[in-house]
């Protein structure tokens, strides 16, 4: 009865194609709008590093001087200052540290190739310590990472990101070759594969949501070059006391990014121990004086934290489902006018046999067909939707793509949904008095 | 075949009650033709609409092929109607989008045949009605006795008992009215039961039997002893009267 109730309901859409394209389409407008909303949103509060998170954690310090009138927000501590990354990452408790931060620098393709005639041009330079390929899983098209040793022997080392090999080779490995970086040659070691966890927990303090691009050089050239970051956030809460870049290291301003990888339970409690006297040990030098408790979270908890996922998209997402609601009861409406206009056919079908049941199912099988073909209005919606939110906002060019376990959601929502709404229309279309619309007729 | 007894039906609007059936009593046996007739307003089509399961009733006891139907829910209620009854409507109500193969088809899907036996009770239905070269089209493509042919032959593919027909002539013209009742008087030869509410006196005597119905009760009822017939109609010899 199956095929049989799937042929009516296409006999029916026929019949009234107005009628019908109209409650496929306000299905699909809403389904759409939900869907291009839920699509973001999914990929905003995603795990950036399944299976990982628990295992990767940063830590919050408040070394703001107790002086201070006007204490800073919460913010200023979700960076590290150099003095303090430096000397907390040679515990030794996690399996690796990852001290990193963004600046940029110009970069100056080699004359050869692809790079013919290729102007120098700026872009995202990253100080990472060698522990940061470890810690953040980083996977590697071509090369490797530099080792702990190499990074203090031989530290003229670069790894790239895709994308940046892409623009400078081509694509091709370009391991063992040279690349200037600022006034400095590199050897490049190594060329980084798909790596752009959403969001990038890493930085949350600049674009969350961007591809990783430009160079990594080791953390380590950061005095030697007397590089600082740039872009996002870092909070100084006191002059450096002489104009040198050693003195500004000595500041209390906080600039870098330290994340640790732990694997045991009671390993992250020893490590967080150790901060804790850490903190304490400072206050003996005057530093640490304030009454913020030190935290140590894990990549969800900080992704929580750092407020990643605005405040406004989830009321974005209840609206767009209370949207989606609104465009159901409109159909409710719309379905109720179709089966009604049927009144005669289904007193005819009662009379000749079929139960209230029957009835009920041939129409909710045509409801269903209604929403599946909603649905896949709808996928057109959210597509339409998405590239709109790529024109407007280019830093969720990442985030606006709809990967196949949405599209499956899309078309079992938009059933589901339209099943639902047309019960009622279903259900009154069974109680109709069979003799009366027979007579008429 | 079919026995009423004292069977009320009250149909209730705000606060005015009509008693459409007051101790409505009638016996119709195996194979026999029943013509119900009666002013309009005098509960034929309510009876109608009760024989054929359509309508509830208040009061009395019903018995259809000696099945009592005063407690059948509606899956009972349905199965019944498709299996013992044939339905022949005034308006032929034939449904427009599907052909005639698939207008015949409706009741059979309901009672769960595989497609052949489906196919073969089709194609005798439509043959017997003599429409079986126009399966593929549509009723709007017929005229109106070609039309109410496939509502009978609907009515015959599930091979029921009894025919409930309601005015199957009204809207025919006269040549059509006769084709139609002969095919009726053919089905009834061949041993079905047909009940057939009419207006029509005329037609009503080509039933064995008339029922004459007023004020929701059955008035009298005269039998045509059709040995005497000679041209279609009997005579006034060939009527005996019941009160």
């Amino acid at each position: 009865m199956f095929t049989y109730y799937v042929r009516l309901a296409w006999l029916s859409f026929k019949k009234t194609p107005v009628l019908s394209s109209l409650i496929v389409g306000a299905i699909g407008i809403g389904i759409g709008a939900c869907i291009s909303i839920l699509t973001v949103y999914t990929l905003m509060i995603q795990d950036p590093v399944p299976g990982s998170s628990d295992k990767i954690f940063t830590y919050k310090l408040d070394n703001q001087p107790e002086l201070e009138e006007d204490r800073s927000g919460d913010s200023a501590y979700a960076l590290v200052g150099y003095r303090d990354a430096t000397n907390i990452s040679k515990s030794n408790i996690p399996d690796a540290h990852s001290l990193h931060y963004q600046t940029e620098a110009v970069i100056f393709p080699m004359n050869e190739g692809p790079n013919q005639g290729q102007a120098p041009f700026k872009d995202e330079l990253r100080l990472a310590s060698s522990g940061f390929f470890k810690v953040h899983k980083t996977p590697f098209l071509y090369g490797s990472a530099w080792t702990e040793n190499e990074e203090e022997s031989s530290p003229f080392q670069t790894v790239l990101s895709k994308v940046l090999n892409e623009q400078l080779f081509g694509g091709v490995n370009s391991v063992g070759k040279s690349l200037k970086i600022g006034s400095n040659s590199y050897k490049i070691v190594g060329v980084i594969g798909e790596f752009n966890p959403i969001p990038r927990y890493f930085e949350t303090d600049s674009d969350a949501f961007s591809v990783m691009a430009g160079a990594v050089i080791p953390f380590s050239l950061t005095e030697q070059l007397e590089l600082r970051k740039k872009g996002g956030n870092s909070r100084c809460f006191e002059d450096p006391a002489e104009d040198t870049f050693q003195s500004f290291l000595e500041t209390e301003c906080n600039w870098i990014h330290h994340w640790v990888a732990i694997e045991s339970e009671s390993a992250r409690r020893d490590f967080k121990d150790f901060l804790d006297n850490y903190a304490l040990e400072q206050r003996r030098y005057g530093r640490f004086m304030g009454p913020f408790t030190h935290e140590l979270h894990d990549v969800m908890s900080w992704l929580e934290d750092r407020k990643v996922v605005n405040q406004d998209y989830r009321l974005l997402l209840s609206i767009a489902f209370l949207f989606l609601i609104v465009c159901l009861l409109n159909c409710i409406g719309l379905m109720l006018a179709k089966f009604l206009g049927k009144s005669g056919e289904m007193s005819l079908r009662r009379a000749v046999g079929g139960s209230k049941k029957m009835i009920f199912r041939q129409h909710i099988v045509e409801i269903a067909f209604i929403g599946l073909l909603g649905g896949f209005v709808g996928l057109l919606v959210s597509l339409i939707g998405l590239f709109g939110i790529k024109s407007l906002y280019r830093n969720y060019e990442q985030l606006a793509h709809i990967s196949w376990e949405l599209t499956l959601l899309t078309l079992v929502l938009a059933v589901g949904a339209t099943v639902l709404a047309g019960l009622l229309p279903a259900w009154r279309v069974c109680r109709l008095p069979v003799s009366q619309y027979l007579k008429s007729q | 075949m079919l026995s009423m007894k004292h069977i009320s039906k009250v149909f209730q609007a705000d606060l005015i009650e009509t008693h459409a059936l007051r101790d409505f009593n009638l016996e119709v046996k195996d194979g026999e033709f029943v013509a119900v007739t009666g002013p309009s307003g005098s509960g034929k089509t309510t009876f109608l609409n009760i024989a054929g399961l359509l309508d509830p009733f208040e009061s009395g006891r019903y018995e259809l092929d000696g099945v009592d139907v005063s407690h059948l829910n509606d899956d009972e209620a349905s199965m019944l109607r498709n299996e013992k009854i044939g339905f022949i409507f005034q308006s032929f109500n034939l449904i427009p989008d599907l052909n005639l193969f698939d207008n015949v088809d409706v009741p059979l899907r309901y009672r769960g045949f595989k497609a052949a036996e489906r196919k073969r009770r089709i194609e005798h239905a439509l043959e017997t009605v003599g429409l079986s070269g126009r399966m593929k089209h549509l009723p709007s493509q017929l005229s109106g006795g070609q039309q109410q042919r496939v509502a009978i032959a609907r009515a015959l593919a599930g091979e029921p008992k009894i025919l409930l027909a309601d005015e199957p002539t009204g809207n025919l013209d006269s040549l059509m009215a006769r084709q139609v009742l002969e095919l009726l008087e053919s089905i009834n030869e061949a041993g079905s039961t047909i009940i057939m509410v009419t207006h029509d006196v005329d037609l009503a005597r080509r039933a064995r039997r008339n029922v004459h119905v007023l004020d929701g009760s059955v008035d009298d009822f005269t039998v045509y002893d059709f040995e005497k017939e000679s041209h279609g109609f009997p005579t006034e010899d060939e009527r005996t009267t019941f009160a």
